[in-house]
C-alpha cells in the first residue's frame, strides 16, 4: 500500500515506463520467504529500477508537474511511491543490474543448499552478498571473528565464523598481508582471557 | 473515489503518530483539523454539516472555512528564505501568508456528486450560470507536498469540476479570490498591476463581459465605487473619466476589492473551470502572480516563473504561449500607461468595436498608432483590419 494521494496514485498508475499497480500487486507475495516470493521480489527489482531511472528523466518531471504531482526529494517519490526506504530502493536497484547468469547461479546454489539439508535465505539481501562472493549457509553460527570493509583489510571485509555442526565458514578474502599482527594481537588478548 | 484517510498507530513515547497515513477507499473521517501526526496537516476533514452537502439558495452558502494551516512537516521541504516568506505563526500553528479561493460555476451539478466536500464551504443557486460551488479558503503554495494535499482536494471534487460531470456554459465564470496576510487588498491589487498583463491576454474574451469588464487598470478606486456604486455601471458611456477607462462598478469588475479595508481582492475575470487540471494550472498561476507582486520580481523573472505554466496549460503550444506573453506585454503598458493599441483593442472593446456606441468614444485611450491607423485608413478599414489580424 503506496502513500499516495488520490490524484497521484492516478497519475502514477497511468506511467508506462512502470507498473505501479503490478508493483503493489506483488507487495504481499514478495513478503512470503518461498521460491515464488523470491521470484515476486526479483519482480519489483525490476519495477524500482524502472520507476527510479523514469524519474530522473525530463519527461518523468513535465509528466508530474502536468498531473500536479510533487516529490520533495527523489526519497520522498521512493517512499511515497514505492513505499520502501532510499536504502532498501538502491538494494533492489543493484539486484535488478545484476548479470541474468549470477541470479541463476544464485539460485542454483540455494537449491543444491537446499537439497544439502540447509535453509538458504532466498531474499533481495542474500542475493547481494552471493553476487558479492559471500556464503550462502545460513546455519546458525556460534562465534564470528570480522573485519570490516575500508579498514584493516583494504576495501574488502572478511569473517569467520564457527557454526553449530562445527563447520569453519568465510566470507571475503584476507586482501591485506600486514592484517596478522592486529589478528595475533586480538587473538592473544582472547587466548589471554580464556586462560584466566 | 480514495480519500487520504490519515489511520495511524501512536507512538507510546511522545504521544506522535509515527506511522504513515494510508489510502482507505470511500473513508470520510470526520477529524479534528490539526492533526499531530508527522506527516502534517489533514485537509480532508469534514464537518457532518448536512447543509454544505446541499444546494443553498442564492448568496446563503455556508461560511467560507479557513484551510490555510499547517504543521512543520508540511514545510520542511521548503527552503528557509521561502518559509520565511510564505508561512507565520498563529497560536502555535503555522499558517501560509498567501491564501486562495474559487468560484466554480456550473450550469448543473452531477447529481450523485453533491455531498460535502472538503474543498467546498458549499454549493449555491447563481443567478447567471445555474450553480457555483465555492471553495473554502486555501493555501496559495508553491510546489510541494502541501500543496499535493491542496490538489487532492481538486481530485476528490472532480465530479464537481469537471464539465464531464457537471457541464458549464459561457455564461459560467471563474471567480479568483486572493489574499496576502499583512496586506490589503488595495496595496496587493496596486502591487499586482505590473504583472496583471497576462491575466488580461489569457481571459482576453471576457473582457467585453459585462459582468467583469468594468476597471481593468486595476485602479483602487474604492471611493469612486462606494459612491456611484451600480448607477455608475448603468450610465458608464458618459461616465468614464479620462483615468478612469471603462467606467468603475462595485461589482462588475475585472478585479474588485470587496470593501475598502478588505484583505482581498477577486478577479472576476478568469472564464468557467472546466476541468481539474484546468484549476491546478489557475492555482500555479495565481501563486506566481502573488509571489512576483510580494517580492517585487523583475518581469524577467515573472516570465521565467510562468512559462512552464502556461506551456502546459496550452498543451505544449510555444507559438501560443509566445502570442500571449506578447499580448500581455501589451495589456500591461495599458494597465500602466492607459494606452489602447491596434493589438489589444477588439478585447477592451469586444464585438461593438471602434463605431459601436456601447462603449462609447474612446479615441482619447489610443495610442498614437491606432489613431494614425484610423486616421490614413479611415474607421471602418481600421475596424476590419483590427478585426482580421488581432482578434485571435
Amino acid at each position: 500500500m503506496s502513500n499516495l494521494h488520490n490524484h497521484e496514485a492516478v497519475a502514477l498508475a497511468n506511467v508506462e515506463a512502470f507498473d505501479i499497480d503490478r508493483y503493489n500487486a506483488l507487495d504481499e507475495e514478495a513478503t512470503e520467504k518461498t521460491k515464488e516470493g523470491f521470484e515476486a521480489s526479483l519482480k519489483q527489482c525490476a519495477i524500482v529500477k524502472a520507476a527510479s531511472e523514469w524519474y530522473d528523466t525530463t519527461e518523468a518531471q513535465d509528466y508530474l508537474a502536468e498531473e500536479g504531482v510533487t516529490f520533495d526529494t527523489k526519497e520522498d517519490f521512493i517512499n511515497r511511491a514505492l513505499n520502501i526506504s532510499k536504502g532498501w530502493a538502491y538494494k533492489m536497484i543493484r539486484s535488478a543490474s545484476l548479470d541474468v547468469s549470477k541470479i541463476r547461479e544464485y539460485k542454483r546454489n540455494c537449491t543444491e543448499l537446499e537439497a544439502q539439508g540447509e535453509r538458504p535465505a532466498r531474499s533481495i539481501a542474500a542475493l547481494l552478498k552471493f553476487a558479492k562472493g559471500e556464503s550462502q549457509s545460513t546455519a546458525k553460527a556460534l562465534a564470528t571473528f570480522s573485519i570490516a570493509k575500508d579498514g584493516l583489510n583494504g576495501d574488502g571485509g572478511f569473517s569467520i565464523r564457527i557454526t553449530a555442526e562445527g563447520e569453519i565458514k568465510m566470507s571475503g578474502a584476507i586482501e591485506n598481508q600486514n592484517i596478522a599482527y592486529n589478528v595475533q594481537k586480538l587473538f592473544g588478548k582472547l587466548q589471554q582471557l580464556l586462560n584466566d | 473515489m480514495v480519500s487520504y484517510n490519515n489511520s495511524s498507530t501512536t507512538n507510546s513515547l511522545n504521544g506522535v503518530s509515527s506511522k504513515t497515513p494510508h489510502l482507505t477507499p470511500n473513508t470520510y473521517t470526520i477529524m479534528p483539523t490539526m492533526n499531530l501526526t508527522t506527516n502534517g496537516i489533514d485537509l480532508t476533514t469534514l464537518t457532518g454539516e448536512s447543509r454544505r452537502g446541499e444546494i443553498s439558495g442564492y448568496h446563503r452558502k455556508p461560511s467560507i472555512l479557513m484551510k490555510n494551516a499547517a504543521e512543520r512537516s508540511d514545510i520542511n521541504s521548503l527552503p528557509q528564505s521561502a518559509r520565511e516568506r510564505l508561512f507565520f505563526s498563529d497560536r502555535l500553528q503555522l499558517q501560509s501568508k498567501y491564501t486562495i479561493g474559487f468560484e466554480i460555476e456550473k450550469s448543473s451539478l452531477h447529481r450523485a456528486a453533491i455531498r460535502e466536500y472538503a474543498l467546498f464551504c458549499g454549493f449555491e443557486t447563481d443567478s447567471s450560470c445555474g450553480y457555483e460551488a465555492v471553495t473554502n479558503v486555501l493555501p496559495l503554495l508553491p510546489a510541494s507536498a502541501w500543496r499535493s494535499k491542496v490538489y487532492s482536494l481538486f481530485s476528490e471534487a472532480r465530479h464537481i469540476i469537471d464539465d464531464t460531470h457537471s457541464p458549464s456554459s459561457t455564461r459560467c465564470g471563474g471567480h479568483i479570490t486572493i489574499g496576502v496576510d499583512g496586506m490589503t487588498g488595495a496595496e496587493l491589487m496596486e502591487r499586482i498591476r505590473p504583472y496583471v498583463g497576462i491575466i488580461l491576454a489569457i481571459y482576453r474574451k471576457r473582457l467585453s463581459n459585462d459582468y467583469c469588464s468594468r476597471n481593468p487598470q486595476l485602479v483602487n478606486n474604492w471611493s469612486e465605487q462606494s459612491v456611484n456604486g451600480h448607477c455608475y455601471r448603468a450610465n458608464r458611456v458618459r461616465n468614464y473619466g479620462t483615468s478612469d477607462f471603462n467606467g468603475f462598478d462595485a461589482k462588475y469588475s475585472v478585479c474588485r476589492l470587496k470593501s475598502n479595508d478588505a484583505a482581498t481582492i477577486e478577479f472576476r475575470l478568469p472564464t468557467r473551470v472546466r476541468s481539474v487540471k484546468a484549476l491546478m494550472r489557475r492555482y500555479e498561476l495565481f501563486y506566481e502572480l502573488v509571489d512576483a507582486a510580494v517580492t517585487g520580481k523583475s518581469y524577467a523573472s515573472f516570465v521565467a516563473a510562468i512559462k512552464p505554466i502556461l506551456m502546459r496549460m496550452y498543451g505544449r503550444d510555444a507559438d501560443k504561449v509566445t502570442f500571449l506573453l506578447d499580448l500581455a506585454k501589451r495589456f500591461n503598458k495599458f494597465v500602466q500607461d492607459g494606452q489602447i493599441t491596434e493589438r489589444i483593442v477588439f478585447y477592451l472593446q469586444g464585438h461593438h468595436q471602434l463605431t459601436g456606441d456601447y462603449t462609447g468614444d474612446m479615441s482619447q485611450f489610443y495610442s498614437r498608432s491606432l489613431r494614425r491607423m484610423i486616421r490614413e485608413e479611415g474607421l471602418n478599414n481600421t475596424e476590419a483590419r483590427v478585426l482580421n489580424e488581432w482578434s485571435a
